[in-house]
């Protein structure tokens, strides 16, 4: 499965270079080769439930970031039973929330309350990952996702040098539109509360 | 005009909703099917139930709609699961001992337990597989603690499991006395008291029902939510804990099966 994958996106990459043609400027392979990666790594990030009881599943998944040489490779890998669309974020905080930041009491950890421990989103992982703009998200219950980006292509649409990922939160969305959530439930950007609830949640770490 | 080259590779797998799932039937009751994967199922009154009784103890395939319930039967493999045959059985009870370490300890076992289940993996088999490896590795020696829901509690919130089971450490506290934490990888963050477990399991956040019989359970009263055994790490299934009312009890691990369920349960690469 791997095999195929490599092979795919070797046959992408070879796409990409003769769509350009060939003909990059010394300059543009310079500032590739300034922003690069650090060797290839891999992080994990285990996606623990948030807001679990609003049906009988207990989600959970896995997110895995991949550097494998110019490229940065994402996949989530998740369970749950909402067939909804599952946004899902990276975030440029270090901690997933915990009740402590259900400061409302309503039982729910809220989108806005959840950012007081992941902090703003990083990028979206979504269908698009070269551009910060929110693509097209995963709908489904459990699902497979997968994409990938040029690092150098990341870090021109983030402005920057470096990107280190440990400790950096992966936070996924979305409930059931029957879930009956109260209406003290925020969300920060105008969608369906269910869409905007968080439902799992983890940290990336470096795998050894 | 081309900026930079970009690469963007996006490939989604948004698996069906009607979902195919296998195990081994335990138990066919009057509205639930249990496997011994922990997973339930959902009956609609009485298709289905004849067929699944006779096959119980039979490994099967089912088809389960978004409401976790039995849509129809897929097949029935009336040879039953492969069962190891288990070397370190006796018919006395073997005294056992949990290794007491500290809160600091226990933070440091749960940061080592393998990170890399598969997806799709049992509770069970994580379980068995992470007690065996600090046994192996760090010579500590844990328990389990499984809970069983009730088919009340089960029918009441849609409940997908019918058992749930995580390694249990004893850890010494502050005040000088021995207590426990849950390390279930998969579902908390930090090894955790068997309370705040349950609660995460139990919305109703009831206590569960300690006993030492599985039986107890299994003639499964309407009034607890649910019920709870701990006992030593050699126990891999809620089969084996109702062993013990028959005298039989495991003393040991077998290397052979920890093999076995490690393959299951665990991927050796990446996602």
């Amino acid at each position: 499965m791997r095999l195929i994958f490599l092979l795919i996106l070797l046959s992408v990459l070879s796409c990409g270079n003769s769509s350009s043609g060939g003909s990059h400027s010394s300059i543009e392979k310079q500032q590739e080769e300034q922003i690069t990666p650090s060797g290839d790594k891999t992080y994990l990030a285990t996606l623990r439930p948030l807001n679990n009881t609003v049906s009988g599943f207990i989600p959970s998944g896995q997110t895995e970031v991949r550097y494998i040489g110019q490229i940065i490779q994402v996949k989530t890998q998740l369970e749950d039973d909402a067939s909804v669309v599952h946004i899902q974020n990276l975030h440029n905080g270090s901690a997933c929330p915990t009740m402590s930041d259900d400061t409302n009491g309503d039982g729910y950890i809220d989108e806005v309350e959840m950012l007081e421990s992941t902090q703003d989103i990083l990028f979206p992982m979504d269908s698009n990952l070269s551009s910060l703009t929110e693509g097209n998200f995963l709908r489904g219950g459990p699902f497979i996702y997968s994409n990938s980006v040029k690092y150098s292509v990341l870090m021109n649409e983030l402005q920057k040098d470096s990107l280190n990922l440990e400790g950096r939160v992966v936070v996924v969305h979305g409930v059931y539109a029957s879930a009956n959530l109260p209406s003290t439930v925020a969300t920060t950007n105008g969608r369906a509360i269910n869409l905007s609830l968080p439902m799992a949640c983890g940290v990336l770490h470096l795998s050894p | 005009m081309l900026k930079t080259l970009w690469i963007s590779f996006f490939f989604i797998a948004n698996l069906a909703m009607a979902e195919v799932i296998s195990g081994r039937i335990v138990d066919v009751e009057s509205s639930l099917l249990k496997l011994d994967t922990g997973r339930v199922v959902f009956l609609k009154g009485d298709t289905f139930k004849a067929e699944l009784e006779a096959a119980r103890g039979a490994t099967v395939e089912l088809n389960v709609g978004s409401t976790n319930s039995l849509e129809s039967v897929f097949k029935i493999n009336q040879v039953a699961a492969e069962n190891f045959t288990p070397s370190l059985v006796i018919a006395e009870k073997p005294a056992f001992e949990p290794t007491v370490i500290s809160q600091a300890a226990a933070k440091v076992m749960f940061n080592r337990l393998n990170p890399k289940f598969k997806r799709i993996s049992e509770c069970s088999d994580r379980a068995h597989v992470w007690s065996y490896d600090e046994f192996k590795n760090n010579g500590i020696k844990t328990q389990k603690v499984f809970t069983f829901f009730t088919a009340s509690y089960i029918t009441r919130n849609r409940f997908k499991w019918w058992f749930h089971v995580a390694p249990l450490v004893s850890v010494a506290e502050s005040d000088g006395s021995v207590g426990q934490r849950v390390l279930d990888y998969r579902y908390t963050d930090r090894p955790v008291p068997i309370k705040t477990w349950t609660d995460l399991l139990v919305y109703s956040k009831r206590a569960c029902k300690m006993t030492d019989k599985f039986s107890e359970y299994d003639v499964n009263p309407q009034t607890e939510d649910c019920y709870m055994m701990i006992d030593s790490m050699y126990y891999h299934s809620p089969e084996e804990l109702a062993d013990m009312e028959n005298q039989i009890y495991r003393s040991g691990f077998n290397d052979f099966e920890v093999s076995g369920i490690r393959g299951r349960a665990f991927r050796k690469g990446n996602l």
